[in-house]
Parts: structure tokens; C-alpha cells; sequence
């Protein structure tokens, strides 16, 4: 008699990369507070410094930090840093202060989250087709009738704050360009082609991928540097809101 | 290879209500008690009198090598389906997402038929309800809901009698609907008792004018 298995969910999504870029005039000055200002942030094991610029970064938990003359972001893969607020939240307070930025040019977040499902790769495009595009007769008689893969994408805005939305199938073979895990920074190098084949292996059959990256920009880098840390926090539910319903909107 | 049998299904001796075929089938066979087969073709109507059985055996069931080949008693199947290869199956995660996106579709239009019965602007809803089914039918073929959607689609389109339905009829259709659309798995008696259940409301889903059975009987061979 074999043992029986619990019934797993037939969908899962997965958070796979976040991403938090903030960009700022670049100074002269930079270079000799770069390495002072990346001394700071003491919570990251390793690091890679090329003399201009430095990544700090962390193989457990797959984040690093990025320092430039003219930008610092935080990459995530996976969801493997439970900490992962403080340790963005630190960087906001303290590399605005000790890289001597006064403003902003442009505030960005994205989150790539894949869905599994257990649906084939058409039967995905043919859900995603009747619920994210038009169904005019007119239209479809003009095109070919099979639908064999699409992809939505969207610019849209919500007052100051902008969002860039790209929904689409994957196949299995399409993630690891699509995710865009960083094997070089996220990984360590003893074992990082093992662990990147797990990683890579790991990945869904066929799952659709919710890209959202949201933003806010100003030409005249005026985004004061105390608003860094709310937009943080309001893109973050923001996105995991637009997930969840989107999440929703299409396979309910 | 497996021949397909068809369920025809009896609704209290008054009248035939469906059965389920592929839809490159032309006719269907019976085989009474004395093995005599009488050839029907498709959409006809079986006389008030005549007793039907109810089979409910799936393909693999029946014989590979005899389609015709029966266990006992009464028996109905078709014949000459075993050229075709069977398509793989749509998963039920398919079927349940784009029902509920038609379906969903076809029950707010009934829902917003009803102030507008008797009146030419449900016209509007009611031709919502009819695209609706030729959308599912394009885009979720596979799915046996649909031929509860083509019953109550026949009902309404044949000459114009949409127009002539209450908003309790409507309702009522709106109902039979959405308790059947939750069942994924949809059997032959579901998709009958749907069926009646519409006729029960008033729907005629077979209204077309068809040959009395006894015309539409022919001796095989």
C-alpha cells in the first residue's frame, strides 16, 4: 500500500526578485565617500569593488547592495532575507546621509513574482488572452486564430507615482533569462554553477510571471531623501496588492 | 482504440433531453431487446411513449475490438469513431477558468435581462448571452457545460422566443446556470437535469420542427 499524499495546492506564487534602484546627481565628491558610506552597512559578509564602485552582498540570503556614482540599489532573489526591510530601510537612512545626497532623481521598486500552475503553456495563453486582451470579433478575425504565446505590458500612473505591469507565460527554459537571477553576487563562487543548476531547476514548468515595477521620477532630482523610505513602504504593498488581485482577476 | 457510447437520457417517459456524442457524429444506433438495430439520426426526438435506457458506461468500458458488442439488455452507441484519435484533454484548471469568465458573463447579462423582459432593449442582454456561448464554444470547446448553454441557446434563439420570457423565467435560468457552472465534472444526468430543469421553467430546448419518430426510424440494413 502506498502512502497517501497530501494534496498540495494546485497554484503557488512565488517571489522571485526585488529590486529597490535609487538614482541622484552625481558629485565628485563620491569617490571618497563611497567606501566609507559602504563601510557602514556592516550586515553584509562580502564584497566586490571594482575602485568606483562597490557591491556588498550577502550569498545566504541572495541580496546584495550596489553603490555607483549616480545610483545605489538593493537586489533580493528569491525571498531568502527575512530582514529584508531592516536592511533596506538601513540603507535609505544611512547612504543618503553619508554619500552627502540631498534629493532624488528617481525612486524605483520592482518585484518579479512567478505563478505556477498546473495548466499547460496554451491553455495559459488562452487564459490570459481572454482576460487581459479584447475579444472584438472584428480584431480577432484580422489575426491568425491561435494564440501561441503573448505578453502584457502596461504603462500606467497613479498620480506622481508610475507603474510599468508585464504579465506573460513562461516555459520552464524562459525563467532564468526573464527572473534574471544574480548568480554573481548572489551566490558563492565555490559552488555558485551547483547551486544556480538547483536554482534553475527548481523553476516552474509553465508559470506566468507578474513584473511590476513602480516608480516615481523627477527631471529636476528634487524628490526630497526623507520620502525614500515611505515610498519604499507604499510600493511594497502596492505591489503586493496588484499581485494578489491580479492574481485573482485572472484565475478566479 | 475505443469506441464512444452515447448516453441517451430518459426525462419520466415524456420526452429525450440529450446525449453526448463527438460532434463529427451523424446519427446513433439503438439495439432494442431482440437485437434489432433501428438507426436515429441526429436531433431527433424520441415519441412520448418510447423507453429509453440509461446507460452510463464509459468508453474504456466497452469493448475494443466490437464496438457494437453489448452486455445485456438495451444498448446505444455509435459506430466508426475509432479513426480518430482522441485530443488530449483540457486540465481542470482550464475548464473552470474560462467557464467562469463566460458563464460570468452569461449570468450578468440574464441578471440585467430581467427589468428589460418583454421589451426590445433585452434584445442587448440577450445577445450577450448568445455570444457568450459561441465565445465559450470557440475558445473552451472541451467543456460539457456547454451543452447545457447550446439547450438553453436553442430555446432562446429559435424565432425570436427570448422575447417572450418573464423575468421569473429568467431568473429561474439564471439560477439553473450558476448551481450547474460550479460542477467541473459535469455527468450526462447533470447535463439532463439541467436540461429538464430549463424545460421545466418553460424553456423548449429542442424546438425545431423534426421528423416524427417513426419517419426518422430506418431498418439498418
Amino acid at each position: 500500500m502506498g502512502r497517501k499524499t497530501k494534496k498540495t495546492n494546485k497554484f503557488s506564487l512565488q517571489l522571485h526578485k526585488t529590486i529597490l534602484d535609487l538614482r541622484y546627481k552625481p558629485t565628485l565628491k563620491h569617490y571618497e565617500l563611497l567606501f566609507p558610506a559602504a563601510q557602514a552597512l556592516d550586515e553584509y559578509p562580502h564584497w566586490k569593488t571594482d575602485g568606483s564602485k562597490i557591491t556588498l552582498a550577502d550569498y545566504e540570503r541572495h541580496c546584495s547592495i550596489t553603490i555607483t556614482h549616480n545610483v545605489f540599489n538593493y537586489h533580493q532573489d528569491l525571498d531568502k532575507n527575512p530582514d529584508q526591510s531592516n536592511y533596506i530601510e538601513r540603507a535609505l537612512t544611512e547612504l543618503p546621509r553619508l554619500l552627502e545626497i540631498s534629493s532624488f532623481a528617481r525612486f524605483g521598486f520592482r518585484q518579479k513574482y512567478l505563478f505556477e500552475t498546473p495548466m499547460g503553456f496554451e491553455e495559459v495563453c488562452g487564459v490570459l488572452n481572454i482576460r487581459l486582451f479584447s475579444q472584438d470579433d472584428k480584431l480577432e478575425e484580422l489575426l491568425p486564430p491561435t494564440v501561441e504565446d503573448l505578453a502584457y505590458i502596461l504603462d500606467c500612473a497613479d498620480g506622481d507615482t508610475h507603474f510599468h505591469v508585464k504579465i506573460g507565460p513562461l516555459k520552464k527554459e524562459e525563467v532564468p533569462r526573464r527572473v534574471g537571477f544574480s548568480k554573481d553576487f548572489h551566490l558563492a563562487p565555490e559552488n555558485s554553477q551547483r547551486e544556480f543548476f538547483q536554482i534553475e531547476d527548481s523553476y516552474p514548468l509553465v508559470s506566468i510571471l507578474l513584473d511590476i515595477d513602480v516608480y516615481r521620477y523627477s527631471k529636476k532630482i528634487d524628490i526630497p531623501v526623507e520620502d525614500a523610505i515611505p515610498f519604499y513602504k507604499d510600493a511594497k504593498s502596492r505591489v503586493r496588492t496588484m499581485v494578489d488581485d491580479l492574481t485573482k482577476y485572472l484565475f478566479t | 482504440m475505443a469506441s464512444t457510447l452515447i448516453n441517451v437520457v430518459r426525462d419520466g417517459g415524456t420526452r429525450s433531453c440529450g446525449f453526448e456524442g463527438p460532434d463529427f457524429m451523424s446519427s446513433i444506433e439503438i439495439v432494442d431487446k431482440e437485437n434489432r438495430t433501428k438507426t436515429f439520426p441526429l436531433g431527433f426526438k424520441i415519441a412520448p411513449d418510447t423507453l429509453l435506457p440509461i446507460r452510463t458506461e464509459t468508453p474504456s468500458q466497452t469493448p475494443e475490438k466490437e464496438p457494437r458488442a453489448l452486455a445485456s439488455g438495451y444498448g446505444i452507441f455509435t459506430r466508426d469513431l475509432d479513426q480518430r484519435s482522441k485530443p488530449r484533454q483540457p486540465s481542470d484548471e482550464y475548464l473552470r477558468i474560462m467557464r467562469r469568465h463566460f458563464v460570468g458573463l452569461i449570468l450578468n447579462a440574464l441578471d440585467q435581462v430581467e427589468p428589460h423582459c418583454g421589451s426590445t432593449s433585452a434584445a442587448l442582454y440577450i445577445n450577450q448571452v448568445l455570444n457568450g456561448t459561441k465565445e465559450m464554444e470557440n475558445k473552451s470547446p472541451d467543456d460539457p457545460f456547454l451543452r447545457i448553454l447550446y439547450a438553453f441557446f436553442d430555446a432562446l434563439a429559435f424565432k425570436d422566443r427570448w422575447i417572450d420570457f418573464t423575468a421569473d423565467q429568467y431568473n429561474v435560468a439564471r439560477r439553473i446556470l450558476s448551481h450547474y457552472s460550479e460542477q467541473i465534472h459535469l455527468r450526462t444526468g447533470d447535463i439532463a437535469k439541467a436540461i429538464i430543469k430549463l424545460e421545466e421553467a418553460g424553456f423548449d430546448t429542442i424546438p425545431f420542427e423534426l421528423d416524427e419518430p417513426e419517419e426518422a426510424y430506418r431498418e439498418d440494413g
